[in-house]
């Protein structure tokens, strides 16, 4: 990243802001390295633009009633009320909602996708603990070897208060919750580290219930699997 | 039907939110239908090609639909009976239709979506 | 002794008027006002208190926003970083936003439906004291540092006893839960005031719009704020009882509070938009210089909304793992509420557009409103759509939506209407220049916090850390933020000292200087106690437009009740659609009584909060003794018949009427209960389906014997109310009393039976099952027990003279208790007994 020293001017801090910002970072959801969070990005690339128009609309539409008051005079409230309230949502919304029905069923962890990877986590204060049942008796703590390329589901629970297991470079968030079992599906398109936190709320160190995701090729994952088996026996 | 009686204040009232209870209806049997028929397994249960949960579902959905359907044909013509005041009866007749399209619109994932997962 | 005179008739001068209506309705200066029930003197209280409540979670902003302005900093640890970001979210939704609509329903509420005042000011006042001690609970747990610290809103089992054994959580639940009494108390005074006290010819679809408002989120208050009620109340038994409604390892469920919460929160987001949502409804169309378009559209908007807004809650819940077809059916309610919205936005905008708008300070702050809360709505839009979600859920992305909506939707149509309506609160004129730079600071700080917080989220920053580090990339982006809100900061500082400045320097200003053309601007400003020194007869919604002498001739005492009767305190009530007058309503006059029963209230609460159980014991029974005193001063001891009401018309008292307001006033309270007990049934369902580690250890054994006689009672409870308020059993004195003690004697017989099934109950403290099972039978035994004070107050009411058959108010109030309870009672029977049936 970037960085310029900028001064306190709104302005030129306001620009500094979209330049250095930028979108890429440990945690960014916008540089995205596996296909749910890419999937993800995209929504959000579409529905920015989308609500960057619809927000201009409206404030143009009040710039005019300011610049030529009176100019909406002749036009029938009908217009306004069933144009703008019902059919202008209407061809917004119908699309959008489908767009984010579709995109979701795609992410689901459905069951019979060939080569899918298990890993159980549970989460605690203020700790991930990895287990590998394909591995057995291979286990991490903070620390999660998944391979490259395969969808990984990953099945969370808590020991103790409700925490929630995000990898932002990869995939949405899921909730640990004590009691329950709760799945999200993820898979790296490279290898390399990606960072993850706690996003729930969960006590004094919420903040610092960071962990790491290690994505391995398809040798070294196994490898890798392999030592983390003779270190817990 | 009584063709002259009028519909006084709280039933007047009553027809005003009538719609939308039907929606609120809609929403707790199929959210409710839903999470018990999951927790019973309904969904693994095969019936008429599908999973006997969204059949159940989907019926849901369509009786409340169709309950609205006979609602609006109710409020209009109430309406047009001239049995309550038509501002009462034209906010009545709108919400219903509004409430119509929102119980479709909330179903609307009913056929496709995965049930379960 | 003083004469009874029913032909009483309009004093010879306006100011004779007024100086009689004076003596009857204003509050003497220095203590007496504590006595106070007046709804402009209680409005302006709660608006105060919570503007200093705003101050309070504005500080604690800007706590929040020095700590996160560099990576690393060691300004506040994370104990005490914690109770601040709690306690901010806490006091803006619970201690600014709510009471601040209050005050502001209170305050114009009569004013705008030419009223003289609220259906029940003594509510009123006791709401205010709830309100005021309920949240100094708070406050003062904040300035010992022992605030609650698990978050707005305070999940389990974070917020249990395990994980938080301090009293945090405990001040947490009981402070919200007192001020929640008089949210509760505020939305029945809200409704029956907008559906019976108003002028006479205003019929539903003559009310001006905000009433339309304030009409549907007191409703909506009504059917939200039980299950937060409810949720609190089993999260404080489990806490101080250890029954395990939450606790997973005990067959509870942490998903349960989720519910129960997000049922209230949802909902409370939309009753905090639609009042400002309403404001702005009033405010724009008088700067725009011409009538709003679309009022039906709107109505029926804002009724939509109301419904929708209740199918909503689990969309706050889109990570927890429910299944896909429940967030779609979620996704497309929270996608469908945008349409109303979408409605109302360009409704304001075809206003405009149709008219010559002014450019005056409050119009300002609409335009700010109309940027700041379209950008919050497109972003709920997006919130909405499920995978987008997954990915900003508990990021600073949602922390910057949540504000666009709230600052937007509530903070800048208030500032509007505190502009606007400034005159009218001090009598004093507003002056432009300042204003200005008040928005500009308010608008540029605002913008500058909050729309580079959206990118924070995107870029991974999730909410609620106190700290980060420089690997993350956040601290340009975190430091912009702060800077923003040390700006917005400025402003609303500015804007304190504007309207101190106004209040104390201002010129005087002319009566109706906006020229606007709703009944609050009727009257002089600043409002006289009795608003009105007659009331308006009202053709058309906008009757300043229509009628512009009117102000003159109601002061001249040319409308109705031009005078006081008897020392009486009276107002109109009208048919709810039609708006024909129907009753003359007598109000009470001031008292302390609401102080003193708050004062009750607040012993009962902090005893809990303390774990004394007898004072808190002590404390709810002195509290049910003040609500019967209370009575002493309402009813009447004579039927009167149609009265005088000037301009040649005559009504009854409403002691007389069929559906006088507290008639009304007890079918909303029974509707909320009716609310909270199917929160709880809920709750007992949900646990049987979804919890884990259930089926219970051991079941609730049949008890046929119990069974019977609970039944006999319900049902002997409901069946002899209803004979109690038979004319003809009304009619005959020693009858009706022996009628009542037998409604007593039917509910003794329905406790005795749930009491004897209640000492059946499994240990309540090993599982969830006989701990929720617990909690139904207590909540049924409660109403049995409260139905036998109802029936003694029936005869205590008709041995001291106010029942006769004209006058059999507190009768059929008691019956409508009876029903409900025999209700209650059944459903709760049929569950306890059924569940375990149909589940095992
Ligand atoms: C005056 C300017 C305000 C500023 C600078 C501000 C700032 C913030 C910040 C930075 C947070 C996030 C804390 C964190 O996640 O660690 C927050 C949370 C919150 N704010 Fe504000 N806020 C302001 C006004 C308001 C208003 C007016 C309301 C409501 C009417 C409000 C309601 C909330 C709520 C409900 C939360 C969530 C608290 C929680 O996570 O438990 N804020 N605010
Ligand atoms: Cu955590
Ligand atoms: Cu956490």
């Amino acid at each position: 990243m970037r960085r310029s020293p900028a001064g306190f001017r709104p302005v030129v801090v306001a620009a500094a802001a979209a330049g250095l910002a930028g979108c890429d970072g440990p945690l960014s959801t916008l540089d995205p390295a596996g296909p749910a969070a890419a999937t993800i990005a995209g929504l959000w690339w579409a529905m920015m633009s989308g609500g960057i128009v619809l927000l201009t609309i409206v404030m143009a539409l009040l710039a005019w009633a300011f610049l030529r008051p009176g100019a909406g005079r002749t036009t029938s409230p009908r217009v306004w009320l069933a144009g703008g309230g019902l059919v202008l949502p209407a061809v917004v919304l119908t699309p959008l909602l489908l767009a984010g029905l579709w995109a979701g069923e795609r992410l689901l962890a459905r069951p019979g996708v060939p080569g899918i990877v298990r890993v159980d986590v549970t989460a605690r204060q203020w700790q991930w603990d990895f287990v590998y049942p394909d591995a057995t008796p291979a286990v991490s703590t903070n620390v999660l070897h998944i391979p490259v390329g395969r969808p990984v589901d990953v099945h969370v629970t808590s020991a103790d208060v409700i925490h929630s297991f995000w990898v932002p470079r990869l995939a949405g968030k899921i909730d640990a919750i004590p009691g329950h079992v709760t799945v999200v599906r993820l898979a790296a398109d490279r290898p390399g580290v990606f960072h993850g936190v706690c996003a729930e709320f969960c006590g004094t160190a919420h903040a610092h219930m960071g962990f790491t995701v290690e994505a391995h090729a398809a040798d070294a994952y196994e490898d890798r699997l392999r030592r983390l088996g003779r270190n817990t026996r | 039907m009584t063709q002259a009686a009028r519909i006084t204040p709280p039933r007047a009232l009553l027809l005003l939110v009538a719609g939308f209870v039907v929606w609120s209806s809609a929403f707790v049997w199929l959210y409710g239908g839903l999470s018990v028929g999951c927790a019973f397994g309904w969904d693994r249960i095969t019936l008429a090609g599908t999973s006997a949960l969204r059949l159940g579902l989907l019926l849901i959905w369509l009786v409340h639909v169709a309950a609205l359907g006979w609602l609006l044909a109710y409020s209009r013509a109430v309406r047009q009976a001239g049995r309550s005041p038509p501002f009462v009866t034209t906010a009545a007749t709108a919400l219903t239709v509004v409430a119509l399209i929102a119980t479709v619109w909330t179903g609307l994932a009913i056929p496709a979506t995965t049930l379960c997962i | 002794m003083q004469q009874m005179s029913d032909q009483p008739s309009a004093p010879a001068s306006a100011v004779a008027l007024h100086k009689q209506l004076e003596a009857v309705w204003g509050t003497p200066p220095g203590l007496g006002r504590l006595a106070s029930v007046n709804h402009t003197i209680v409005g302006r209280r709660f608006i105060v208190t919570a503007f200093v409540f705003f101050a309070i979670g504005g500080l604690l902003a800007m706590l929040i926003r020095t700590q996160l302005a560099t990576p690393r900093s060691a300004f506040l640890g994370p104990e005490i970083y914690n109770q601040i970001f709690t306690m901010h979210g806490t006091v803006m939704m619970f201690l600014f936003a709510i009471p601040m609509f209050e005050g502001l329903a209170f305050y114009l509420l009569p004013k705008l439906l030419g009223a003289r005042d609220m259906a029940f000011p003594r509510m009123s006042a006791y709401g205010y004291w709830c309100y005021l001690f309920g949240g100094s609970i708070l406050v003062v747990g904040l300035a010992l540092g022992v605030a609650p610290d698990g978050g707005w809103f305070m999940y389990t089992p974070l917020s249990s006893k395990t994980y938080t054994p301090g009293i945090n959580a405990d001040l947490w639940l009981i402070g919200v839960t007192f001020v929640e009494i008089s949210a509760l108390s505020a939305a029945v005074e809200i409704i029956v005031t907008v559906l019976k006290l108003r002028a006479p010819g205003m019929s539903l679809d003559k009310m001006p719009l905000l009433a339309w408002y304030l009409l549907v989120t007191a409703f909506m208050m009504l059917f939200g704020f039980p299950p937060l009620i409810v949720g609190s109340i089993l999260l404080e038994v489990e806490r101080a009882f250890g029954l395990p409604f939450f606790d997973p390892t005990r067959g509870g469920d942490p998903l349960l509070w989720q519910h129960l919460f997000w049922l209230f929160g949802h909902p409370e987001v939309y009753i905090i938009f639609l009042p400002a949502a309403g404001m702005v409804t009033t405010i724009l169309p008088v700067f725009a210089g011409r009538e709003i378009i679309g009022y039906t559209w709107i109505v029926v908007s804002i009724v939509a909304l109301a419904f929708l807004s209740f199918g909503l809650w689990v969309h706050h819940m889109f990570t927890v793992g429910i299944p896909h077809l429940a967030l779609a059916f979620f996704s497309s309610a929270s996608t469908a509420v945008a349409v109303p919205t979408a409605v109302q936005i360009f409704a304001w905008l075809g206003t405009l557009a149709a008219g010559r708008p002014r450019l005056t300070v409050p119009m300002l702050f609409l335009l700010g409103f109309f940027f700041v809360f379209v950008a919050g709505g497109l972003t709920g839009v997006m919130l909405a759509i499920v995978p987008f979600d997954w990915q900003v859920h508990d990021t600073h992305f949602v922390v910057a939506h949540l504000h666009y909506v709230l600052v937007g939707g509530f903070v800048f149509p208030m500032m509007a209407a505190a502009y606007y309506w400034l005159p009218h609160f001090t009598g004093r004129s507003t002056r432009h220049g300042f204003g200005v730079t008040v928005f500009w600071l308010i608008f540029a700080g605002f913008n500058l916090t909050f729309l580079v917080m959206h990118w924070t989220g995107l870029v991974g920053m999730p909410r609620r850390v106190y700290t980060y580090g420089t690997e993350t990339g956040w601290e340009w982006l975190n430091l912009i933020s702060s800077f923003g809100s040390f700006l917005m900061a400025i402003g609303f500082a500015l804007f304190a000292i504007d309207v101190l400045m106004q209040w104390r320097y201002g010129r005087r200003t002319r009566r109706n200087p906006w020229r606007a053309e709703t009944l609050e601007w009727a009257m002089a400003v600043p409002a006289p106690s009795y608003n009105f020194a007659s009331l308006p007869a009202v053709s058309s919604r906008a009757p300043l437009a229509t009628e512009p002498q009117l102000p003159a001739h109601l002061a001249a005492g040319r409308g109705y009740l031009p005078f006081v009767r008897d020392g009486r305190m009276e107002t109109l009530a009208v048919g709810l659609v039609t708006g024909q007058i129907e009753q003359v309503v007598r109000l009470p006059n001031r008292t302390l009584l609401p102080l003193i029963t708050a004062i009750a209230t607040g012993v009962f609460f902090v005893s809990v909060l303390f774990k004394l159980y007898v004072p808190a014991l002590v404390g709810a029974a002195a509290t049910l003794a003040m609500f019967l005193l209370w009575t002493r001063t309402t009813g009447d001891l004579q039927d009167r018949g149609a009265m005088p009401i000037g301009r040649g018309e005559s009504a009854a008292p409403h002691t007389e009427a069929m559906a006088p307001p507290a008639l009304w006033a007890m079918a909303l309270t029974l509707a909320a209960d009716a609310t909270a007990f199917a929160s709880l049934a809920f709750g007992l369902v949900f646990l049987w389906v979804v919890a884990p580690n259930w089926p219970p250890p051991a079941l609730l054994a049949v008890d046929p014997a119990a069974t019977v006689v609970a039944v006999v009672g319900f049902v002997g409870a409901a069946l002899v109310g209803r004979i109690s308020v038979r004319p003809a059993v009304i009619a005959v004195p020693r009858l009706r009393d022996r009628v009542l003690i037998g409604v007593a004697a039917a509910h003794v017989a329905a406790l005795a039976g749930l009491g004897t099934t209640m000492l059946e109950v499994p240990d309540p403290t090993r599982h969830a099952y006989p701990a929720a099972t617990m909690m139904v039978l207590l909540y049924a035994a409660f109403h049995a027990a409260l139905g036998i004070v109802f029936a003694l107050y029936g005869v205590w009411r008709s041995r001291a003279g106010f029942v006769s058959p004209a006058r059999s108010l507190d009768l059929r109030i008691g019956a409508m208790w009876h029903a409900a309870t025999a209700a209650i009672g059944a459903v709760s029977l049929l569950l306890v007994h059924g569940l375990p049936v149909v589940m095992t």
